[in-house]
């Protein structure tokens, strides 16, 4: 085996990657910091388009670059969707450590309109939001992919109301069945809230799982801008079933036959039956429009097997009742002030500082506060969709 | 050309290394991908070809959700191939940036097997199970 001179033009080849790359771009601007590295938004030079750059460390760990970046560079490269993130171009910089990820830049996200901005969520906007993100959905499961952490934070939008996909961290391939490989899921993809139930009954992780899981958080993430606050904001993963369970009751043999076979089904439920109430609790959605609550219930099955596919669900009549889609006039603020995950975070921390001046003593008291907070969403909901109705009325 | 033959040479190489390793076709099959994706941009006198093959097996790993610890990789790699001794995590990092680079960062790639598998599915439903176990065997 030679010696390897290669390591030499190594690092000459990076210095010439660094001082390419970087200069097509203008205007950089520190614009946040993660885990793994800050990000930056720049312009570039050729094209004036506004990208977010993100770096990445690759601190000499054990294992390389991490598993995570790989996912959503392999995911990001191969699909091109309009409403998926583009992802650029990948560069690494020259001190051969850097990662750098160029990707569009998309100002807000779900999670910040949903919080700070919920007049704009009037039927029309939530149908585009919907459409939009059930077609990139369904671009991503026709490669054979799973998306496996779609939740609000992770669904960026522009200010024209175009629906960005993002964060593929943890996406994976599917692969058929006839292909005699076991798959190693493991039961932690997803975002507790947004987590269907067959992964949290499975203690094993031994099942397979397909598209279904993620058209569930679509489920969720679907009645959460509807209702404006998370469906099912559940702590543990036991404190996450009963939640869902108490909305959409308890599994028989006709909604979901597999149920009594997980152990911990049985601990739980097994003598108790409660009733689907999913209905019940959008009440005044189904009054409006029963299409609405059709879909979602379509979304919301207990059995991952009778739940609805992303190509499905575009079909929903729904998406072809007035007002359409197209009809959302909504336009959101520039991207100055963009309502997105942090902009939320920050906002809980004000609120929380402010109510720790006022009422010094409650201060142990206050994390329990979201649910509270949840029930206020709740009464103000029904005040703003009728002023929705109204407007859409007015229409 | 003579380049290409050594390529030819190490691919299959590869292919047992990986077998004895014991990863499942679908790895297998992306790792052989990189190399000859990579080995299509660059000379075998760039970069050390034994090195690249080890990186492209390490780098399929991570993208078909088979992953290993990199230290667990080297040791499995160290009993089977006896020269590798020289092998490191350092040069398996350095190894990873170049391969990536050399790969435009496509690292999607898309097997046949899975049709391949569907059509071997549609036999057996068509001519029953002898078909299938002959089919499986080849």
């Amino acid at each position: 085996m030679p010696q390897t001179p290669s390591l030499f033009s190594l690092s000459a080849s990076e210095a010439i990657f660094r001082s390419v790359e970087w200069d097509k771009y203008k205007e950089i601007v520190e614009i946040g910091s993660g885990a793994y590295g800050r990000v930056f938004s720049a312009v570039n030079r050729q094209t004036n388009e506004l990208v977010a750059i993100k770096t990445i460390k690759l601190a000499n760990d054990e294992e390389g670059i991490p598993i995570s970046v790989i996912r959503e560079i392999t995911h990001l490269r191969s699909l091109k969707h309009d409403n998926i993130v583009g992802l650029r171009e990948v560069f690494i910089n020259d001190d051969g450590c850097t990662l750098c990820m160029v990707m569009e830049y998309v100002p807000h996200d779900l999670s910040g309109i949903v919080n700070g901005l919920n007049n704009v969520l009037d039927e029309a906007f939530v149908k585009s939001v919907m459409q939009q993100l059930l077609s990139a959905l369904a671009c991503i499961h026709d490669s054979g992919s799973l998306h496996c952490d779609l939740k609000t934070s992770n669904v960026f939008i522009h200010a024209n109301g175009q629906v960005k996909l993002g964060d593929f961290n943890l996406s994976r391939k599917v692969h058929p069945e006839e292909f005699g490989v076991v798959q190693h899921f493991s039961r932690n993809i997803i975002t507790l809230w947004y987590r269907p139930p067959e992964l949290l009954v499975d203690q094993f992780g031994s099942s397979r799982y397909g598209p279904e899981v993620d058209m569930w958080s679509m489920g969720c993430i679907f009645a959460e801008l509807l209702l404006r606050s998370p469906l099912f904001p559940g702590n543990t993963e036991v404190e996450q079933l009963f939640k869902i369970i108490q909305l959409l009751g308890t599994a028989n043999q006709r909604n979901w036959p597999d149920a009594s076979k997980h152990q911990t089904y049985r601990d739980h439920f097994s003598n108790k039956v409660i009733p689907n109430t999913l209905r019940l609790k959008f009440k005044d959605f189904a009054d409006y429009s029963p299409q609405i609550v059709d879909l979602l219930e379509k979304l919301l099955k207990l059995d991952p097997r009778e739940r609805i596919s992303a190509r499905e669900a575009l079909k929903h009549p729904w998406f072809n009742q007035a007002p359409l889609p197209k009809d959302t006039s909504v336009i959101l603020p520039s991207y100055l002030t963009p309502f997105n995950e942090n902009w939320v975070k920050q906002q809980i921390k004000l609120r929380q500082e402010e109510a720790e001046k006022q009422n010094p003593k409650k201060r142990k008291e206050y994390p329990k506060a979201s649910t509270s907070s949840s029930c206020y969403n709740h009464h103000e909901l029904e005040n703003s969709y009728s002023s929705c109705k109204k407007k859409i009325k007015q229409y | 050309e003579e380049e290409s033959i050594i390529v030819q040479k190490y691919c299959g190489i590869l292919f047992e290394i990986s077998t004895q390793l014991g990863y499942p076709l679908h790895v297998k099959a992306t790792a052989l991908s990189f190399m000859k994706r990579f080995y299509l941009k660059h000379s075998v006198m760039e970069y050390d070809i034994v090195f690249m093959m080890l990186t492209c097996i390490f780098l399929a790993t991570k993208t078909e959700e088979k992953f290993v610890a990199l230290a667990n990789f080297l040791e499995k790699v160290n009993e089977i191939v006896s020269d590798a001794s020289s092998l490191t995590t350092q040069i398996i990092f350095k190894y990873e940036l170049v391969l990536l680079q050399g790969l435009e960062f496509h690292l999607m790639v898309y097997h046949p097997y899975r049709s391949l598998y569907a059509y071997v599915h549609d036999l057996h439903d068509v001519g029953g199970d002898a078909i299938y176990m002959d089919a499986q065997t080849k």
